[in-house]
C-alpha cells in the first residue's frame, strides 16, 4: 500500500493523524543521529542518498522506531528529553521528559522506551503515547546498553561499571536475573529465536554467549585486536553470524555465533560505534563517527557498498522499512 | 527470584584498611567499596572496610608505604596487599609474590615525562596517573561519583585507592576465588581490570598495575596520554616503568 506524497500543510497534519491512527507504511529510510549536528540524517534506503536533515535539538545519540513503524525516537542528551519524529514528514512532531542524560534504549513491542540512566544507576520505562513514567528500576552503576527480547517479555540493560546484564521481566518491571560479563559491558542482543542474548565488553575485548532461559554464559569470543572496542552488537536473521562494531579498529567483525569466532572483518570509517540492520537482513548500516558517515554493508557479499555523509559525529542508526 | 547459580545467602567479607585514612588514598578506597557493595548486592555479597585482618578479611588495602610497607606484606604473605600510594621502586623490584602496586612507580612517571619531552620539548606537562578533569572513556562518571563522596576532586592516590578495592573486588565477584591466597594466584593471571583510562588493565610480574598515564599541561588540560604512541608503541604500557622483577 503506497501512502500519497504529501505536501501541504494541510495534508501533512491529516497524514500524521492518520499514521497514529493506522498502521504505518514504512517510509523506507534510514536514521542517523548525528551526536554534534544536533541532527538526524535521512537517507533513502534504496539509493543511499540524503534524503532530508532533521534539526531535532541537542546532542542526539540513541534512536529507535515504534513497534508499528509510525514514529522514530531520538534520545537528546543535552536536552533530558526524547524527540519523537515522523519518519515520513521527517519532522519532530513533539519531545517528552526523558530523566537525565538519555543515551541508549530500546523500544519494546510493547510501544515502551527502555531507557538507561547512565549517571543514576538506573532504567526508565516510559510510554511515548503521553510521555509518563511507567517504572523505574534499579541497576548496576553507569547502565548502558539496553535490548528488548523478540517477544517482548524482558529486556537487558548493561552497567558497565559493575560489569553486569540485568535482566528485567516485562510487564512486571521486576530483575529476574544479575549475570556477571567482561569489564565495562557496552551492548546486549538477543537472538531472532529470543534463545541467546550477545553482550559485548568493551575493556575485556569479549564477546559473551549467555542462555536466555538458564543466564548461564555458554561461550566467550574476543574481536583479537587490542584497540578494538566492541560497541554494538547485531545478530543475522537466520542466527548464524554476529556482527560487531568494533570502534578504533575502525571495522565492522563478523563472527560465526555458535563458535564465537572472528571469521571477517570488514574495514569501515574511523570510530565505528551504531549497527542497524535492514528488515530483510540484506543490509547493514553503520555509524563511523570520527569519518562522520554511515557505511552501507552489502551481508552477502560481506562489503561496503556505498558510503554515505551525514552530519557531524554520528552516533546511533535505525532503519524504517 | 532465578538466583544466579546457587548463591542465594549474603556472603560477607572485610577489607583490611591499614595506614593513615587522612589522605585521599582512603576516600577513594570508601568509594571503591561503595561501588563493590553495589555490585554485591546483585550478587549476594558484602564488604565492610575494617582497620586489621580478621577471620573473614579477604585482602589488605593500605597507604603504609617504605619500610613499613614491606614489613606489612611479610606479615601476612598469603593476603594480597594492595599498594596504594609507595611510588618507590624499590617496592616492585621486591617482586613480593603478595604485593600488588596500585599508584604508578617513580620511573612510570619519569618515563611518561621523558616520552612528552620527546614529542614537544617546547610545552611543559605533568605526569600524573589521573586528572579530575578527564571526561574521556567515562571518567567524568567517576570524577562525579568521587567528588561527590569526597567533597573535592579525585588526585592520583584517590583512583589508586579506589582503583585497588574495585581490581581485587572484580576478581572475588565471580565466586570462584574460595580464599585471600586464591585471590593472590587470581590478581597474577592476565586479567582485564577496567581503570577508566580506556585500556584493559592487569599486573606485571613485579606487581605493578599496568596503566596509561596522562600528561596534563599548566593550564589543567590533557595533553597526551602514556605510552605517547609516535614516541613508543601506543598500546604497549610496558614503554612505562619496569615490567621483570629485580633490578
Amino acid at each position: 500500500m503506497r501512502r500519497p506524497d504529501v505536501i501541504k500543510p494541510v495534508t501533512i497534519l491529516a497524514a500524521v493523524l492518520f499514521a497514529a491512527t493506522a498502521a504505518a507504511a514504512p517510509s523506507n529510510r534510514v536514521f542517523v543521529t548525528n551526536e554534534r549536528g544536533d541532527s538526524v540524517t535521512v537517507i533513502d534506503a534504496a539509493t543511499n542518498q540524503v534524503v532530508g536533515t532533521i534539526d531535532v535539538g541537542k546532542r542526539p545519540r540513541g534512536i529507535g522506531i515504534a513497534p508499528d513503524g509510525s514514529e522514530i525516537y531520538v534520545a537528546l542528551a543535552a536536552e533530558n528529553a526524547i524527540a519523537v519524529i515522523d519518519p515520513v514528514a521527517m519532522e519532530v512532531v513533539r519531545k517528552f521528559p526523558s530523566g537525565d542524560d538519555p543515551e541508549a534504549f530500546a523500544v519494546n513491542t510493547n510501544g515502551y522506551l527502555y531507557i538507561s540512566n547512565e549517571d543514576d544507576a538506573k532504567a526508565s520505562v516510559y510510554n511515548p503515547a503521553d510521555g509518563s513514567l511507567v517504572a523505574e528500576i534499579k541497576v548496576g552503576i553507569e547502565p548502558e546498553g539496553v535490548a528488548a527480547s523478540p517477544d517482548g517479555s524482558k529486556v537487558v540493560v548493561t552497567s558497565e561499571s559493575t560489569n553486569m546484564l540485568h535482566v528485567i521481566s516485562v510487564p512486571q518491571h521486576r530483575i529476574e536475573a544479575n549475570i556477571l560479563v567482561g569489564a565495562r559491558p557496552r551492548s546486549a542482543a538477543f537472538s531472532p529465536d529470543g534463545k541467546l542474548i550477545y553482550a559485548t565488553s568493551e575493556i575485556s575485548g569479549e564477546i559473551k554467549k549467555i542462555d536466555a532461559e538458564t543466564y548461564k554464559i555458554l561461550g566467550v569470543g574476543t574481536l583479537g585486536d587490542e584497540r578494538a572496542k566492541p560497541k554494538d552488537v547485531l545478530v543475522s536473521l537466520d542466527g548464524k553470524k554476529l556482527y560487531v562494531a568494533g570502534g578504533r579498529a575502525n571495522s565492522i567483525a563478523v563472527l560465526d555465533a555458535d563458535a564465537l569466532v572472528v571469521l571477517k572483518k570488514i574495514p569501515v570509517g574511523e570510530r565505528v560505534w551504531g549497527l542497524a540492520m535492514n528488515r530483510d537482513g540484506s543490509r547493514l548500516y553503520t555509524t563511523d563517527g570520527v569519518s562522520h558517515q554511515t557505511s552501507v554493508i552489502d551481508t552477502a557479499s560481506e562489503k561496503v557498498i556505498a558510503t554515505v555523509a551525514t552530519g557531524k559525529f554520528p552516533w546511533g542508526v535505525v532503519v524504517d522499512d | 527470584m532465578i538466583a544466579l547459580q546457587h548463591c542465594t545467602m549474603v556472603s560477607a567479607a572485610t577489607i583490611a584498611f591499614i595506614g593513615e585514612r587522612s589522605g585521599s588514598g582512603f576516600r577513594g578506597a570508601e568509594l571503591g567499596v561503595i561501588e563493590a557493595n553495589y555490585q554485591g548486592e546483585f550478587l549476594g555479597r558484602s564488604y565492610t572496610l575494617t582497620d586489621s585482618v580478621q577471620s573473614d578479611t579477604a585482602f589488605i588495602a593500605t597507604t603504609l608505604t617504605g619500610a613499613a610497607l614491606d614489613e606489612l606484606a611479610d606479615r601476612y604473605p598469603s593476603y594480597a596487599v594492595m599498594n596504594i600510594q609507595d611510588r618507590a621502586d624499590a617496592r616492585r623490584d621486591a617482586c613480593r609474590r603478595n604485593l600488588f602496586s596500585v599508584i604508578p612507580s617513580d620511573t612510570m612517571y619519569r618515563d611518561a615525562q621523558r616520552q612528552w619531552q620527546r614529542k614537544q620539548p617546547d610545552v611543559r606537562a605533568e605526569a600524573r596517573a589521573w586528572e579530575s578533569t578527564m571526561r574521556k572513556y567515562s571518567a567524568t562518571q567517576l570524577n562525579t561519583r568521587y567528588r561527590e563522596h569526597a567533597g573535592r576532586p579525585m588526585d592520583d592516590e584517590a583512583w589508586a585507592g579506589w582503583a585497588a578495592i574495585k581490581v581485587a573486588t572484580d576478581q572475588l565477584a565471580g565466586g570462584a576465588v574460595a580464599t585471600p591466597d586464591e585471590l593472590i594466584d587470581a590478581l597474577r593471571k592476565p586479567i582485564s581490570f577496567d581503570g577508566i583510562k580506556g585500556v584493559s588493565q592487569s599486573f606485571r610480574p613485579n606487581g605493578q598495575m599496568r596503566q596509561r598515564l596522562l600528561l596534563v599541561a599548566g593550564n589543567g588540560k590533557i595533553v597526551a596520554e602514556a605510552p605517547i604512541a609516535g614516541v613508543v608503541d601506543g598500546n604497549d604500557l610496558d614503554t612505562l616503568g619496569r615490567a621483570h622483577c629485580g633490578k
